[in-house]
């Protein structure tokens, strides 16, 4: 899942040479799910600095990578979208799982809800108006609780939406692959993410009504 | 005939369109611009599009950019690799507080009497701060590490913990950091592991902490090291350990290279027999590694780190104990390079059988200085070990006895079924090599021995580089001023000889001559000579480093190591993707210009020829 134009047809090459059975184009198309699995739990864990102290980080990345493996050897995509729907899901699944083991009852995150900013000392925490668990600045989930919920909503966008972003923001594709690889315009692919966000955000306020 | 759309969806297409220029021209699109045709929907576009700036984040394509987390090694304990260098420890901060504030942190830490701080003050006369530390220092009353935590720079645990005095911090793990310790009354040292504060709050961080305290208790056996109490003093959960000085496998090798097979065997058995103990009495240690397995100064093997074991969910002596749930589905506890691949998938899942494939990847460290499938990325590695072929150790070490590969590759089965049952078995074929090798299990060198050889004479500035000038006729060195500063604290002395230990395998310098360039190198195993063609010498450069000497090939310009094993009294000829063992060879470049490398064993009667540039002994082929 890497960024560059030929992408999408790379991508199709490695497929094909998958389904023949090399198993080095599998582990390619492993490695690059896996690579963005790591740049997307980054993302999630980079406001809870003693969390990954705790978190065998390295761990929970080699699990996922595992379950990615499995899933990988027992469906054979054939085309880009395809892949990027099947690695999609278990990037989704592996970084769902990873946000209820902390915020669930026992984890560690469950305390640090309100304390996001404080704990990381990061001064650039918001402030102002507040939407519990989402930066009020940006809207961006700072909680892994709004991090699950954030997955969650992509789970329930509509098919045609989910594949865009998913494509996109799982894959790591530019708007131009995502076109290619799912046979649209680059402008339907615009509209699409657009509605997805929408979709996201009002789910996230949902969830996590303003305090105000 | 198109249908007139409906408002909602002539918005939505002027916010597409807004983002559609927007990445076109990589200028913001102003919304009278856009509306300027449907001037009558410009506050509801104004609307969309502000409510699309807050999901931004989602395309924020930033996220790449971190490259700490996940990446992010944790340190174990005492891991090598966490250990503060006698450089750091003693070193005092640049600036110092004023000497009241000093005297009063002092008096509060516990760590002096106020009677013994006032008699010491008056000695000094009107010393400052810093005056007064140095010389607290140099009387071995207070570290360095003690006048850190005093000024305030490490003041996150107090320095007397009951009757423990800290000395100095050793490492650092997922719980906790591991500090050497006094205790006062018993003026002995130990091994402190503190629990971290911030951890305190973390329920499942306090079980796994006490639980690692009871299973390491349960284990008494000469080959791992002792856990010798547990308790709680100032609010700090506190495991008591045996101190145990000396270098775990990992620096060994990396100061020495990899081992003579003798001596990778012997380690392998001591090893096996502490595990041995370990999985009789239910434990399995789940985090076997080269930095977990220490050699102490008599030689002894010793295993480290017990703060993954857990017990067995069935059978075993430690009852209570047994906290499965504590390792969930999605935390997988281990260290990649070393860890089984039924281990990946799932730690709870860890028999016996996953040390063995540890202790396996262990000793192809050993023996090879790397780890068995060195991929680029922790997947490609992990991905390796469930599916890669197995190396075979004599492919890369033809000294290395057929039975020793033959139990390599049982330890190293892919699944537990194929693999060595247990360690009993392990030993057993240890045993029967015992026999039959050519290079019989030779004792374990404890880093002690590496002291100076008696006669030889010991030049400290030896670490760091060397570097050939076209017609110096001296070697200029490099950072050896840094590498060794005075042992001017008590517990730089207590820890200098680690220091000593990695400095003498490489232990003088005998000479430099301009005109053909002759470069002996002493070791405790003998002489390696390098003897350089003038015309390399404007390039040249050797360094020698923790018992490696490190040259480039003069032909491409790559890194050649060369290392010493001293029982087979060959060089081991490492560039990348290639390795050699001899005792002479041979390094050219397109003009026949050479750097010739010989080697003569401490033991060998006969001195070793100048290797005859023109027909060399062996050449490294590019």
């Amino acid at each position: 899942m890497s960024h560059s134009r030929s992408n999408t047809s790379e991508l199709q090459a490695l497929l094909s040479l998958a389904a023949e059975g090399d198993d080095r184009a599998r582990d390619e198309l492993i490695a690059r799910t896996a690579q963005r699995l790591l740049s997307l739990t980054r993302r999630m864990l980079r406001n809870y600095p003693r969390l990954r102290r705790w978190e065998e980080t390295n761990d929970v990345f080699q699990n996922a990578t595992l379950r990615l493996y499995r899933s990988l050897a027992d469906v054979r995509p054939e085309t880009p979208a395809q892949f990027f729907g099947l690695a999609a899901t278990q990037i989704r699944r592996s970084l769902l799982d990873l946000c209820r083991h902390h915020f669930g009852p026992q984890g560690e995150a469950g305390r640090h809800v309100s304390d996001v900013g404080i704990e990381s000392g990061d001064s650039a925490a918001p402030v102002g108006r507040v939407t519990a668990g989402i930066a009020a600045t940006e809207g961006k989930p700072e909680t892994l609780e709004c991090w699950a919920r954030f997955h969650e909503a992509v789970e329930q966008l509509a098919a045609d939406e989910r594949g865009v972003f998913e494509t996109v923001w799982y894959g790591g594709a530019t708007y131009e692959e995502a076109a290619e690889c799912l046979g649209i315009t680059k402008r339907t692919v615009i509209r699409r993410i657009q509605r997805a966000r929408r979709f996201i955000r009002d789910a996230l306020c949902d969830d996590f009504p303003s305090t105000e | 005939m198109t249908e007139p759309l409906e408002t909602d969806e002539r918005v939505e297409e002027l916010v597409v369109d807004w983002e559609e220029q927007w990445i076109a021209t990589g200028v913001e699109p102003s919304i009278e611009d856009l509306c300027a045709a449907s001037p009558e929907l410009m506050n509801e576009v104004r609307q969309a599009i502000e409510s699309l700036r807050g999901t931004g984040w989602m395309m924020d394509s930033s996220i790449e950019a971190s490259n700490d987390a996940l990446s992010l090694p944790r340190r174990r304990v005492p891991d090598a690799d966490s250990r503060d260098t006698d450089s750091q420890d003693t070193e005092l901060p640049a600036s110092l507080p004023t000497l009241a504030d000093f005297v009063a942190a002092l008096s509060d830490s516990g760590l002096m009497a106020d009677d013994e701080l006032d008699q010491e003050r008056r000695h000094l006369g009107s010393a400052d701060a810093r005056a007064l530390a140095e010389s607290l220092i140099r009387q071995e009353r207070l570290t360095a590490f003690q006048v850190r935590v005093l000024c305030g720079l490490k003041n996150d645990t107090p320095l007397v913990l009951g009757d423990y005095v800290l000395l100095d911090e050793l490492g650092e793990g997922g719980m906790g950091k591991v500090y050497r310790a006094r205790h006062r009354r018993l003026d002995t040292d130990v091994a402190l592991k503190v629990m971290s504060a911030s951890v305190l709050d973390n329920t499942d961080a306090v079980q796994r902490f006490e639980r690692e305290a009871r299973v390491a208790a349960s284990l008494n056996h000469p080959h791992i090291v002792r856990v010798q109490d547990a308790r709680e003093e100032s609010g700090r959960q506190l495991l008591v350990m045996e101190l145990v000085e000396g270098e775990n496998l990992s620096e060994l090798v990396k100061r020495r290279g990899p081992l003579p097979v003798g001596e990778s065997i012997e380690c392998l058995r001591q090893a096996a027999l502490g595990l041995q103990h370990a999985h009789e009495q239910g434990v399995i240690h789940r985090d076997i590694k080269p930095s977990n397995i220490l050699v102490d100064v008599s030689g002894r093997v010793r295993i480290l780190d017990m703060g993954l074991a857990r017990p067995q969910v069935q059978g075993g002596r430690v009852g209570d104990v047994t906290r499965p749930e504590l390792t969930t589905t999605g935390h997988v506890m281990g260290t990649i390079d070393f860890m089984a691949p039924e281990q990946g998938e799932d730690a709870r899942s860890a028999d016996e059988r996953s040390d063995i494939y540890s202790l396996g990847c262990t000793l192809y460290y050993l023996l090879t200085g790397s780890s068995v499938y060195p991929g680029a990325t922790p997947m490609q590695r992990l991905l390796a070990h469930h599916k890669a072929p197995i190396p075979s150790l004599r492919q890369l070490r033809p000294d290395v006895p057929e039975s020793l590969d033959a139990a390599f590759q049982k330890m190293l089965a892919k699944s537990p079924d194929e693999r060595l049952a247990s360690m009993t078995e392990l030993l057993e074929l240890l045993a029967s090599i015992d026999t039959e090798s050519s290079a019989p299990p030779s004792p374990v060198t404890p880093p002690a021995e590496t002291h100076e050889p008696e006669g030889t004479s010991v030049d400290e500035s030896l670490e760091g580089t060397v570097t050939f000038q076209r017609g110096a006729g001296k070697p200029q060195t490099a950072e050896a001023a840094e590498s060794f500063p005075p042992a001017s604290t008590g517990a730089a002395n207590r820890n200098r000889w680690l220091t000593v230990a990695a400095l003498l395998l490489i232990a003088g310098f005998a000479g430099l001559y301009a005109a053909g360039v002759i470069f002996n190198v002493r070791t405790s195993g003998g002489t390696l000579t390098l003897e350089c063609d003038p015309a390399l010498l404007a390039d040249a450069e050797i360094t020698i480093d923790g018992g490696k000497v490190t040259l480039n090939d003069p032909g491409d310009g790559k890194p050649v190591t060369i290392t010493v094993d001293k029982n087979s009294g060959e060089l081991e000829i490492t560039r990348p993707g290639f390795k050699l063992f001899a005792r002479e060879f041979r390094l050219a470049d397109d003009d026949d210009h050479s750097i010739c490398i010989t080697f003569e064993r401490a033991v060998d009667k006969q001195p070793t020829t100048v290797p005859n540039v023109d027909r060399p002994t062996d050449e490294l082929a590019r």
